[in-house]
């Protein structure tokens, strides 16, 4: 509970995180949501040393993530 | 009770469950593709036998929801909604459940009797879970098989499952009755309120979460949906507990190995462009056997005709120049087609499309565009038609507007045929590949260019998150990516065979028409007796050589009496600083209309396509004789750049909206097609 609250391209790779919340529109949260990302979500991050794309795996699925939304998930 | 019973049954599932492998499986060649009305997502249909029963059976396109956010969400679910049909086969990765039973909650809610195939079960396996299918069959309600679709295991229970399933009423499972008429039980987050929910940052949300009804700004029912996607996947989560076992492992796949390299920060591009680079040259070098075959049979065709019946006439002239020479002309670059659409088709399968994607997000983003976009830019390699169709998974419309312009210069298939007319005639072998590539290159730039303005036109809205999934690598099998081929290649032949062929003779006429006077023509048939006379009849070739000329000279006369010959001429002043005669003008009217037209075209304002029956050889070095190698380039330059199609034209109207974009475009693009021509000629002489 008390873990710092980062945004999702600042965490290491390898990190399990869960997801606390996010600052999207709502066509981007039911999208998200749809594939399992919201709030207490484990989330695993497999990549962050791109510039542009965050690669985790969230429920089994490889996901790459452009950095827009990158910046607006959060994670604890 | 099965004879003659008809049984509607739809495939669905997400995308990359090897749906269509198990469709193919299944209908094998029997398909069709129907348009969904009002969208262009294409929906496969085919039929299956068994037992006396006709299965007619719907491939739905790969979704991961039925919240119709995409097109393809929306085509499913209304085809679910309208047509009702008597089973859903939901196709289930079985290695990545937990994401696919998402789809299988939502698809179970519609009250139609479901069987769940659970395919990849050997991938899940090799990945260590074991799943208990009796349990989830429980938990589900539904009928739960295993399959291995891409060796066909499995499959052969699967036709008569549905046919069994068809005859059951459907009637509501154990897990139906608890969860509330299907509905998943949202009970514990209504236990704790929308504090479960802290969604978002922006106001309206968080006066969701304050007062006790909602706002009515924010919406009601998008805190329901959230609150019903929580509830789901708590519900697969305690699926998974109660029927899989070792669910996580750990893996470093090989995937993620090939990721290292293939993603690369800087190697990631220079991989994806050699791969593009060593696929085009792999379609000129294999295309050119097939090809050879092609023509040798048309050049047949041509001299049987054209031995058979000797006298010149209307008919004659309108079933070699303007149909044989037509469609032949365009069936003759079937193979290159077919060969570039097959190896497209295998990067698409193996999983590398959505890395490049991901490769490309970056740069798409700098010009304006979305990494998305580039699955509808390589599209437009094939063809700007299904290209543009295929932009509607763009959803942001000011991106999807700024792909739609720019796809024009990503060099379809049907400016290919110029290519292999052009290049060949004038640049040797070693050159061929290279210039081919950089043709492609100059498009890819100038898109660029061109978006990077487009989008300074429009204002940005709401950003549209950027998110692809990347699933495994995988062999792609050589029945899909076979059947997908050839039917792209039959869409291709279809156009020749239709609209091709009418413009052909459109074009045809307009060569042809008015032509020479009968005063003209009695001159030419004059020195032929002429001729004849005075050469002695045991000299032979040498009276044939001296009759071809006269009939070249004839041809050329009465090519020059037409009213095609009367609008190249009109265009000169236009056409002159880029190199063009008036020869390459009229062809250039016929590319107007479709881009393969222009060697059609050319072969019939050179008069080739008859007389010596090796049209395409002819055409070539006549082209190496008339022209430099600089006006060659600069041909393939202008038909690169200017004017879209008829059909592109059309279909940028309507998925933009608006015929003035379509107008725009197609002004824009010949403009600069004809000042970048221009340049390179002139700076080139």
């Amino acid at each position: 509970m008390s873990a710092d609250i980062i945004p999702l391209y600042r965490a290491a790779a390898e990190a399990r995180v869960t997801i606390d919340s996010l600052d999207l529109g709502e066509n981007g949260l039911l999208r998200l949501s749809s594939m399992g990302l919201f709030p207490g979500a484990r989330v695993r991050v497999i990549d962050n040393s791109r510039p542009d794309t965050s690669i985790v795996e969230c429920r089994g699925t490889r996901l790459a993530l452009g950095r827009g939304l990158a910046h607006r998930i959060f994670v604890r | 009770m099965t004879q003659n019973r008809k049984i509607h049954a739809v495939l669905a599932g997400n995308p990359n469950c090897g749906k269509s492998t198990l469709f193919n499986a299944l209908t094998g060649a029997r398909q069709t593709i129907g348009n969904f009305p009002g969208v262009t997502v294409d929906l496969y249909e085919g039929t299956a036998s068994c037992g006396g029963a006709t299965i007619h059976l719907v491939d739905l396109p790969g979704i991961y929801s039925l919240l119709t956010y995409t097109d393809e969400e929306r085509v499913a679910a209304e085809y679910l909604n309208t047509h009702r049909p008597d089973v859903i086969v939901n196709v289930v990765d079985a290695s990545n459940l937990e994401r696919n039973l998402y789809l299988t909650l939502m698809l179970r809610d519609k009250g139609i009797p479901m069987i769940v195939v659970l395919n990849m079960i050997d991938i899940a396996r090799q990945r260590g879970s074991e799943i208990d299918t009796d349990a989830l069959a429980r938990e589900l309600g539904t009928e739960v098989i295993t399959t291995i679709g891409n060796r066909g295991i499995g499959l052969d229970g699967l036709l008569e499952r549905i046919v069994r399933r068809a005859e059951q009423p459907s009637q509501p499972s154990a897990a139906d009755t608890a969860a509330e008429g299907g509905q998943p039980k949202p009970v514990v987050i209504h236990d704790s309120g929308h504090e479960a929910l802290p969604v978002s940052s922006q106001d309206h949300a968080e006066g969701c979460r304050h007062c006790g009804d909602c706002c009515g700004r924010c919406s009601n029912t998008m805190v329901r949906d959230l609150e019903r996607d929580v509830a789901r996947y708590q519900q697969i989560g305690a699926i998974e507990q109660r029927c899989v076992t070792n669910r996580y492992s750990a893996r470093t796949s090989h995937s993620d190995r090939f990721d290292k390299f293939l993603l690369h920060r800087y190697l990631g591009i220079p991989i994806f462009l050699l791969a593009m680079f060593v696929v085009f040259q792999a379609t000129f070098l294999l295309g050119e056997y097939p090809m050879t075959w092609i023509e040798s049979f048309f050049s047949w065709l041509t001299d049987s005709i054209q031995s058979s019946y000797p006298n010149e006439s209307f008919l004659k002239s309108l079933i070699l120049n303007g149909i044989i020479g037509g469609v032949g002309g365009v069936l003759v670059f079937l193979p290159n087609i077919l060969i570039l659409f097959f190896f497209l088709c295998v990067l698409e399968d193996s999983g590398y499309m959505a890395r490049a994607a991901v490769l490309s997000d970056r740069w798409m983003h700098k010009i304006g565009l979305h990494g998305r976009s580039i699955v509808p830019l390589l599209v437009g390699f094939g063809c700007t038609v299904p290209a543009m169709m295929s932009a509607r998974m763009i959803t942001d419309r000011r991106e999807r507007l700024t792909t739609l312009f720019v796809l024009p210069l990503f060099s379809c298939s049907a400016r290919f045929p110029i290519y292999m007319l052009v290049i060949p005639a004038f640049f040797p072998q070693v050159y061929r590949g290279p210039i081919l590539w950089l043709i492609y290159l100059i498009g890819i730039i100038m898109a660029v260019v061109i978006s990077k303005g487009v989008s300074m036109v429009f204002k940005k809205e709401e950003e549209e998150p950027f998110m692809i999934e990347l699933v495994p690598y995988h062999r792609p099998t050589l029945r899909t990516v076979g059947i997908r081929t050839l039917e792209r290649g039959w869409q291709y032949v279809k156009k020749a065979g239709t609209i091709i062929l009418g413009i052909s003779i459109i074009l045809w006429f307009l060569t042809y028409f008015p032509g020479l006077t009968p005063e003209q023509k009695e001159q030419f048939e004059a020195q032929r007796a002429a001729l004849r006379a005075s050469i002695p009849s045991d000299q032979e070739s040498e009276l044939a050589e001296k009759l071809a000329e006269i009939d070249s000279a004839e041809e050329q006369a009465h090519l020059s009496r037409s009213c095609a010959a009367a609008l190249g001429h009109a265009m000169e002043p236009v056409l002159r600083p880029m190199g063009f005669d008036w020869k390459i003008g009229t062809a250039l009217i016929g590319a107007i209309a479709a881009k393969e037209v222009f060697v059609a075209q050319m072969g019939i304002v050179y008069s080739v396509g008859d007389a010596e029956g090796e049209g395409r050889e002819a055409l070539t070095s006549t082209l190496r004789g008339t022209y430099t190698p600089l006006i060659g380039f600069c041909i393939i330059l202008f038909c690169l750049i200017a004017s879209p199609c008829m059909a592109t034209f059309v279909m940028m109207a309507r998925e933009s909206g608006s015929w003035k974009w379509a107008l725009a475009q197609w002004g824009t693009l010949t403009f600069l097609a004809w000042v970048v021509t221009t340049l390179v000629y002139q700076l080139g002489k």
